[in-house]
């Protein structure tokens, strides 16, 4: 048998992370994915540094709280130094970065993409059923 | 093999459970559902059959007493409030007798609400929307109010709802009740190509045999049991006599009249859960058979529904006790009546309420009492159907409990009829000082 693809979602808002766990569930996404979903960047770090947890794709915000120079912050700086931290290491490079943001910035999709993310999707235009496609679309390129 | 879609698993579901007044609502109900089925809970009034329908729903799910409920092979009872109410959102698109659309929003932004819940922008709402409602053919009706459209649209208007997050369920709950049989033909129609076309696991729940012709499992429930499960080969059930013998079959007991007294109750209650139906179905067949007096039976429907009764507002509950007691005198048949309450349109909108009440109240961190949660459902039908201004609405959240209010402290009263205004209307709303 195959083995299931491993799906990460990164998300702040309990409302979002219920929604994905509750697409994987009601389509049966469940019987071909591991869904995670977490709400705090810091909490990702155990599963990129074992090999046997580590995703196949992430779903992120960008604009979270992290923490900086010991301090809590909330910018958009915590999805894009997660995601330079995942495209620089060569163990997580090959990982498919999706950014799922409340975020509409030009400035912030041409950085996204330049740092190496498959896609940027701005969260209030997409409906269950094109996540669905853009995760299986996504699921056939991972190599 | 992947998990049936639908597994019961020895569900009991008590009314009034250790009172004197207990009713044993679902005996020990074990049941499958594959992915993609076509499944019909078939039987009388009062047989069980919407209350198993809305615990599939995630409606009355937490109410359970025994057993497991579980989708995909995950147990509803261990999921918690928010969670369930993403279910609902997600996992399931009900389809109602009485279409349950929010009469101060046009045809486009009833389809569109359930979309906002997740958070999806107003461009893409209305997009998805219109993209349903054309496949429905109700394209030119998108700006029309529900008001001003005739059932069978409505009907084809709610079941665009029903789809508008995808649902991999569709519950139809007495889908025809209340269409002509052109209409009914037409709803039965959309429910195949809905299962034929898109797959989708279509249950039904009717007390009509004639609308079970496209069903591939049916399940006969009689006082609260499955009796017998049938896969019919062929497709001919639809007609009458068949009909009457199927009724025979489930309740050889009964009078004409009683059945016909029973199915009343879906008349008079339309719109209500599930629950409340069966409750009243119970007390409405005590009365009929003259167990208990037109004073025990007021009382009844007058009664908060946690001390046993319905908690019907009085003037309601005094008009379906003297409906009851001409047909009991035989001052008006049930042919009146049921001609009546046609004219009638006025549906609790129960559920749509209980969902913006999930979501408008998502991050609110104090605890509202019985009588506020009443009161906050009261605001949001009222506003639903236009009866108070978005201004009215937030004053009844502000104004003390002494007061016939809610009680919410103003910001949060500010910021709830805020969010309420926007969801509505897809349009930022402010609340002006």
């Amino acid at each position: 048998m195959e083995q299931k693809k491993k799906v990460l979602l990164i998300d702040d808002n309990e409302v979002v992370r219920l929604m994905f766990s509750n697409i994987f569930w009601l389509h049966g996404l469940e019987e071909r994915y591991d869904l995670v979903t977490l709400g705090k960047q810091e909490e990702a770090e155990v599963l990129f540094s074992n090999p046997a947890l580590r995703p196949n794709i992430i779903f992120m915000g960008l604009v979270m709280p992290f923490t900086k120079n010991g301090k809590v912050e909330t910018t958009a700086e915590a999805g894009f130094s997660l995601l330079k931290r995942i495209k620089e290491d060569p163990a997580t490079k090959e990982i498919k970065v999706i950014i799922f943001s409340n975020y509409d910035e030009e400035e912030y999709r041409t950085k996204a993409l330049e740092l190496g993310a498959e896609m940027y999707l701005k969260k209030d235009e997409h409906m269950p059923q094109d996540l669905i496609k853009i995760i299986e679309s996504t699921n056939n390129n991972v190599s | 093999m992947a998990a049936p879609l639908v597994k019961l698993e020895n569900v009991n579901f008590y009314y009034n459970r250790g009172k004197p007044s207990e009713v044993h609502a679902l005996k020990n109900i074990n049941l499958e559902i594959e992915k993609g089925g076509y499944t019909a809970f078939f039987g009388p009034s009062g047989c069980g059959k919407t209350t198993l329908t809305y615990l599939i729903g995630g409606i009355e799910t937490e109410n359970c007493d025994e057993g497991n409920i579980l989708i995909n092979g995950r147990d509803l009872r261990g999921l918690s409030k928010k969670e369930l109410a993403v279910y609902r959102q997600i996992g399931v698109g009900i389809i109602f007798q009485q279409f349950n659309l929010l009469p101060s929003l046009t045809v486009v932004d009833n389809v569109a609400l359930p979309m906002a819940f997740l958070g999806v922008n107003i461009e893409r709402r209305k997009k998805e929307a219109m993209k349903l409602l054309d496949r429905f053919g109700m394209t030119a009706k998108a700006d029309r109010f529900p008001s001003e459209l005739s059932g069978g649209q409505q009907q084809r208007v709610s079941i665009a709802r029903a789809l508008a997050n995808n649902p991999p369920l569709i519950i139809a709950d007495e889908p025809l009740g209340n269409l002509d049989s052109e209409n009914a033909n037409k709803a039965l129609e959309f429910l195949k190509e809905l299962n034929e076309e898109d797959g989708r696991t279509i249950i039904m729940v009717t007390h009509e045999s004639w609308s079970l012709r496209d069903a591939k499992t049916i399940f006969y429930l009689k006082d609260g049991e499955v009796t017998k499960i049938e896969e019919p080969q062929k497709k001919n059930i639809a007609n009458k006599a068949l009909s009457a013998h199927l009724y025979r079959q489930l309740y050889p007991e009964a009078s004409p009249e009683r059945l016909m007294a029973r199915s009343l109750s879906y008349m008079l209650l339309r719109g209500f859960s599930g629950p409340e139906i069966k409750r009243f179905e119970l007390f409405l067949a005590k009365r009929i058979a003259g167990e208990i007096d037109t004073k025990t039976f007021t009382e009844f429907l007058d009664c908060p529904f946690k001390e046993g009764g319905l908690g019907l507002w009085k003037p309601r509950a005094q008009k379906i006790a003297q409906t009851i007691e001409e047909l009991i005198m035989k001052r008006k048949t049930v042919e009146e009546i049921y001609e009546e309450l046609e004219k009638d349109l006025e549906t609790p909108l129960y559920e749509e309420v209980a969902k913006m009440r999930a979501w408008l109240l998502g991050d609110y961190k104090g605890i509202l009492s019985d009588v506020q949660l009443v009161r906050f459902n009261e605001a949001v039908e009222d506003r639903f159907r236009n009866i108070i201004s978005p201004e009215n609405f937030r004053q009844v959240l502000e104004l003390s409990k002494f007061d016939f209010g809610v009680g919410l402290a103003s910001g949060t009263a500010r910021s709830v009829s805020e969010r309420l205004e926007t969801i509505l209307t897809g349009k930022h709303y402010e609340v002006f000082h």
